[in-house]
């Protein structure tokens, strides 16, 4: 590494001047902290006065400064080694996360080529080889995937995704996860479930006032309460409908929350 | 040393105060502006290093960073930079600044290749939203939300992306309490899509790619069709009379031969009445198509190439 004391050099490459570097440059930096190659050629433009930095003055001069500045020395190096090596790497959170979440909106009435469907994600999200193979290999351990031989006789295997919608769950469950949060449907206490499971074989009447739902509840849970109506309206499992004290059971998210309890241990990665 | 209690914010984003900070005890939360929301995008711990361009250049901090608990800070301002260096070699700041600019040049790079590469699963996910719901209009929230689950873009990030495309002339973002966007023609994410991914996946050119010859024949088309055509069951039917008048006033330099139809008609994008194959080229009466198909495919070649440079140019207009 150089600095240029006195006078001006000139970067050049096949005869052609790249640019001139004036009094006051430091030449060599990228080369010293990645130990590249210069990256072209330097010869003075007119005379000048250089001052050599070699390790051993590095070193000196190291002594003598602050720690604070070392410490930003040793973080800006770090970074800049870090920013590289990144560059192509995936910048999703979690390998399993990203390829259900792919897989969900990927999946078709039909069994994808694994091969191609591999290939297509990988593209998408820079996921390598490996991190992708070991999360198909969860998907099939939760029994979410189920890899079969294609029925036309070809080599590649065919991916049939067990129930397409398990993997938006599957995906809400591992954020809560990353978040260190619990997932709404697996913090329900075995009465709120009761509740949720007779909820479900409802399949008429689903607009009723506060106290006719809680009366409906406590034919099948005697044990259900007002705190339960609260909660269920928290989860979105109920919604109020205007001014008209009225609560309308939402059967979508009644349905999430049910998927989510009936298959907890594939989700979870128990079985 | 500067003391925090949990909860205390060090800095705020945006601000200008020209310090450097080392973290010498303590957690803090890195907390980023989204839109309206405030996301959290990790934590820092002690010996970390926060502030070099506030220091050197008064540059705004990036972020905000708040105390997730007690937190021992050391804090350098610009006096004390300049007090520090007097002592040192002229060269030795210089090489912090160096040193930053790299940094900075490198993370400017990364989040350039980030937003391009993130272009392929934005595309896939706006031609699976309009596909789920049937419209060219919806909600960005939650296909940005999925884009940071599967790609791992930011949502800042995202949104310069979408300026970008917006940019290109084939969508628009419609704002109000749910930011929405608008693709004016409904099948050209899912068109974009499939051709950068057949183009990534195999040697050959996509077959949606066309030569500059199909595009004025495919342009002249929907020209023709805007006035002479006659719209029957799937298609639009045209005359060849009709259909060479506007070519020829279209573009007067070029011929109309049967070579210049056959790549249309092999990938069907174009047909003629009688079949192409059967007859001879000046036995034929009407060519026909389905116009909705072959507006698609003029505007994927118009913007396909656009893609390589004046995505970034958008992108950093937006």
């Amino acid at each position: 590494m150089y600095y240029v004391e006195q006078g001006e050099l000139e970067a050049f490459d096949d005869n052609q001047i790249l640019k001139f570097i004036p009094q006051g440059s430091l030449v060599g930096v990228t080369s010293v902290m990645d130990g590249t190659p210069f990256a072209y050629h330097i010869r003075a433009g007119r005379d000048s006065v250089l001052v050599k930095i070699d390790q051993k003055g590095l070193g000196e001069i190291l002594k003598k400064t602050p720690p604070w500045m070392l410490s930003a020395i040793n973080s800006l190096a770090k970074e800049s080694s870090h920013l590289k090596q990144s560059v192509s790497k995936p910048i999703y959170h979690n390998t399993l996360e990203s390829f259900a979440k792919f897989l969900a909106l990927r999946a078709e009435n039909k069994p994808l080529d694994t091969a191609q469907t591999i290939k297509e994600y990988m593209w998408q999200t820079r996921s390598g080889k490996d991190e992708t193979a070991n999360a198909l290999k969860e998907l099939i351990r939760r029994r979410f995937v189920v890899l079969k031989p294609d029925v036309s006789g070809k080599p590649n295997a065919q991916m049939h995704l067990v129930k397409p919608k398990l993997f938006h769950i599957l995906v809400d469950f591992l954020r809560a996860e990353r978040h260190g949060i619990t997932y709404p449907p697996f913090g329900l206490s075995q009465r709120e479930r009761s509740c949720l499971e007779f909820l479900g074989l409802e399949d008429s009447l689903f607009t009723r006032s506060r106290e006719e739902w809680l009366k409906y509840l406590q034919t099948a849970t005697p044990l259900a309460d007002i705190i339960i109506m609260i909660r269920f309206v928290e989860l979105g499992i109920f919604s109020e409908v205007g001014d008209s004290k009225k609560l309308f059971l939402e059967t979508e998210t009644l349905d999430r929350y049910l998927c989510a309890i009936h298959e907890e241990r594939n989700i979870r990665g128990l079985s | 040393m500067k003391k925090l209690l949990a909860r205390d914010v060090l800095f705020k984003e945006g601000e200008i105060n020209g310090k450097l900070f080392v973290i010498r005890k303590g957690e803090l939360m890195i907390q980023k502006k989204e839109g309206s929301k405030v996301r959290n995008e990790g934590t820092i711990g002690p010996r970390s290093v926060v502030g070099i361009g506030s220091l050197l250049n008064g540059e705004a901090h990036p972020y905000t960073l708040r105390a997730m608990e007690t937190v021992e800070v050391e804090e350098i301002s610009q006096e004390e930079f300049q007090a520090a260096s007097q002592n040192l070699p002229v060269w030795f700041p210089k090489l912090l600044g160096i040193l930053h600019s790299r940094a900075k040049h490198l993370e400017k790079n990364k989040a350039r290749l980030d937003k391009i590469h993130a272009l392929p699963s934005l595309l896939f996910l706006c031609a699976r939203y309009i596909r789920h719901f049937k419209k060219d209009t919806f909600n960005l929230e939650p296909m940005l939300d999925d884009l940071r689950v599967l790609n791992g873009l930011a949502y800042n990030d995202s949104f310069e992306l979408l300026r970008g495309l917006c940019g290109l002339g084939i969508a628009e973002l419609i704002p109000g309490e749910h930011v929405q966007i608008h693709f004016y023609r409904k099948n050209l994410p899912a068109l974009l899509y499939r051709t950068l991914f057949t183009r990534m996946a195999g040697k050959k050119l996509p077959q949606s790619l066309l030569s500059a010859n199909d595009q004025t024949i495919l342009t002249a088309f929907v020209s023709a069709a805007k006035t002479k055509g006659v719209s029957k069951q799937d298609g639009t039917f045209i005359s060849v009379k009709d259909f060479t008048a506007v070519y020829k006033r279209l573009f007067p330099m070029l011929k109309l031969t049967r070579r210049a139809l056959e790549n249309l008609t092999r990938c069907h994008f174009l047909y003629s009445n009688p079949p192409f194959h059967t007859v001879d080229f000046d036995k034929i009466e009407q060519f026909y198509a389905n116009l909705e198909t072959v507006k698609d495919l003029v505007e994927l070649n118009r913007v396909y190439p656009l893609l390589d440079k004046q995505l970034l140019e958008a992108m950093k207009r937006s």
